[in-house]
């Protein structure tokens, strides 16, 4: 039977107990938000002590899925104000899995001033332990102490300087399968303030002595649908740039296309996107020893990751995506590959969401604080971010504090959450997503980038919108959305491998129905936390200004945003 | 012979990837990337790129946002 851990922060007390059964059938995003509707006043401060920081492991982990090993981390999240689950990858949710927990959630505030972290051994036995000695420590120093003291059969999940200074932009890294570095992120939605406002500097696993073992209803009927759906998985990556190139290739579909956004979304081109694109990057990890085709976690056939190194080939950062290189390069007019890396580097150690901290850069530009394109300047903001200046302390709030502190018109986000790297001017069932998803503005939550050309037509951009939006919240329920874009023929196999692993029926209806409920949790918890309808939407200028590359505007009326989820 | 994803085509000096695709009957949509010897070709450079005997233009679709 799996197992979950609850810490009182109060008590400073962890206490291991058998999984409820409510939540037996459940991971990953769908159990954040069935946890959360049950737990969590929705009227609560984000940062006070009726929130919970949730962690737990998809519903097929333990499984010899691919990718089945995500790590979704919920709570309420205190950059939106609204539910939030964010999801990673990395070695955590393996070492979950192998110890037999599923769920982790933290309580409460403690009564004294400190720091701690969660230490889960391998017999399985979970303590607070002081942490105080890391106050203020980074990421990638944090988890290399961690090492030194427990060994390389760990894996951590930690904050930052900024989750400890509660920067709204905050995120939780999680270490790297290859390369061991804290490089996966649970970026979105501020969640590392709100493990900063615990006092829990990490979650550090050992691997287990013993192993758990899965209960299945049918294990050799799992093993046989499992079989064939990693197979497909497996012959599909072959042919995605994904796998071959990494995340970024992207660059070269969006630059292309109008989709990539530049200046602050301003709607304009940026001609020198190669210099960020697919072949700059294949040519500086093939001159500097650098990798592709990297696994953050075990048994991934994606392996998208890579390790990017320096011009001297020293190491520099892990995972070079497109959201960080898009939104931190020509968003803010940046042509340097390098210098985002370095960016993303500082990003990973300080715990800040690459997406969020990147469109913060850009309103600085727009507003005239550092020149657009000017590198060394955004650094100089990281720095300041760094060493909690004054105005990096602000900074720390995101795109839409900095913005309007600095009078900026222009400040793209939904929920108070900035935009990742699609103009949804020209993929617009992806700014219909952005607008109406309960994570806030959210490319995970259901990118429709396909369909803007297939059927620019309203009322089909809306359908691609609720239709990937409802396969994601089941999707970040099992695994790697980057695994299940292969999967998609090969729903009858996930159906099965449901039925074979809980019982009950195998059909696609029930993926659906998980996928569904889900959302609508979710729409009701941030109903009941004060959001209105008048949140679901993109800011005013995506309506009024128009796309350089297509001459498109966002003119998904109200109606159609405020009857998406009309199942 | 110059292959195109799974196709096998003669090849003919001078040939560009532009007229190999056309040859092969493959239209390349806004999502997939036309990728020659490990590089990536932008929408631009099809017309451009001269291809050599035993040239593999290989073809892969942005399924995901990354």
């Amino acid at each position: 039977m799996w197992s979950k851990i609850t810490v009182n922060m109060r008590d400073l007390a962890a206490k291991k107990e058998p999984l409820e059964e409510e939540y037996r059938e459940l991971g990953g995003r769908a159990l954040i938000a069935q946890y959360m509707i049950k737990n969590v006043p929705p009227q609560c401060d984000p940062l006070g002590r009726e929130n919970q920081l949730i962690v737990c492991t998809t519903l097929f982990a333990g499984t010899k899925l691919t990718t089945a090993h995500r790590l979704s981390i919920g709570g309420k999240s205190p950059l939106t104000g609204g539910i939030k689950e964010s999801n990673s990858g990395g070695y955590a949710a393996t070492l979950l899995a192998e110890q037999g927990i599923k769920l982790i959630v933290v309580k409460d505030l403690p009564e004294k001033d400190g720091l701690w972290y969660l230490y889960i051994d391998a017999r399985g036995n979970a303590t607070l332990k002081d942490a105080t000695a890391y106050r203020g420590v980074n990421n990638y120093e944090f988890s290399e102490k961690m090492r030194e003291q427990y060994g390389d059969n760990i894996a951590t999940i930690s904050i930052g300087s900024a989750g400890e200074r509660l920067y709204q932009c905050a995120s939780i890294q999680i270490t790297d399968f290859t390369s061991g570095h804290p490089s996966r992120a649970a970026a979105r939605g501020g969640l590392g303030a709100l493990m900063g406002s615990k006092k829990l500097k990490a979650i550090v696993i050992e691997k287990p002595e013993v192993k758990y073992q899965v209960e299945y209803f049918d294990k050799n009927r799992f093993d046989e649908a499992c079989t064939k759906l990693n197979k497909l998985i497996a012959e599909g990556a072959q042919n995605d740039p994904f796998h071959n190139i990494g995340t970024i290739a992207t660059i070269e579909v969006t630059g292309a296309t109008g989709i990539l956004p530049v200046d602050n979304f301003s709607g304009r081109l940026f001609p020198q996107y190669t210099e960020v694109g697919a072949n700059k990057f294949m040519t500086n990890l093939q001159s500097r020893n650098g990798r592709n085709k990297c696994a953050c976690q075990p048994g991934c056939v994606v392996k998208c990751s890579n390790i990017y190194n320096d011009k001297d080939c020293n190491y520099l950062t892990s995972a070079l995506e497109y959201e960080t290189v898009a939104i931190m390069g020509p968003n803010c007019h940046i042509a340097d590959l390098d210098a985002i890396a370095a960016m993303d580097r500082i990003c990973d150690d300080l715990g800040v969401d690459t997406i969020e901290v990147g469109n913060t850069i850009a309103v600085c530009m727009e507003a005239g604080k550092i020149p657009w394109g000017d590198a060394e300047a955004a650094l100089g903001l990281l720095k300041e971010m760094a060493e909690g200046t004054d105005f990096g302390k602000l900074l720390g709030q995101g795109c839409e504090a900095v913005g309007k502190h600095l009078g900026c018109k222009r400040i793209p986000v939904v929920k108070h959450q900035s935009l990742p790297g699609y103009d949804p001017r020209n993929t617009k069932g992806t700014g219909i997503t952005y607008a109406t998803s309960p994570m806030g503005a959210d490319h995970t939550a259901g990118l429709t980038m396909g369909r803007a050309f297939d059927d620019t037509g309203r009322a089909a951009q809306a359908y691609a919108s609720n239709k990937l939006q409802v396969a994601m919240a089941f999707a970040d329920s099992m695994m790697c959305i980057f695994a299940f874009a292969h999967a998609v023929n090969g729903l009858p196999y996930l159906a099965e491998m449901m039925a074979a692993l809980y019982g009950g029926e195998a059909s696609a209806s029930r993926l659906a129905a998980l996928g569904i409920k889900t959302l609508l949790t979710e729409r009701e918890f941030n109903r009941l936390a004060g959001m209105t309808t008048a949140d679901d939407r993109l800011p005013e200028f995506f309506y009024k200004e128009r796309s350089a590359a297509t001459g498109s505007q966002f003119d998904t009326n109200d109606v159609e945003l405020d009857t998406i989820f009309e199942f | 012979m110059v292959t195109v994803g799974k196709k096998k085509i003669e090849f003919k000096e001078g040939m560009t990837a532009a007229e190999a695709l056309k040859i092969a009957g493959v239209e390349v949509d806004p999502l997939t990337l036309v990728i020659i010897n490990g590089w990536v070709l932008t929408p631009g450079e099809l017309n451009l790129y001269k291809l050599a005997d035993g040239d593999e233009i290989k073809l892969m679709m942005v399924l995901a946002g990354g």
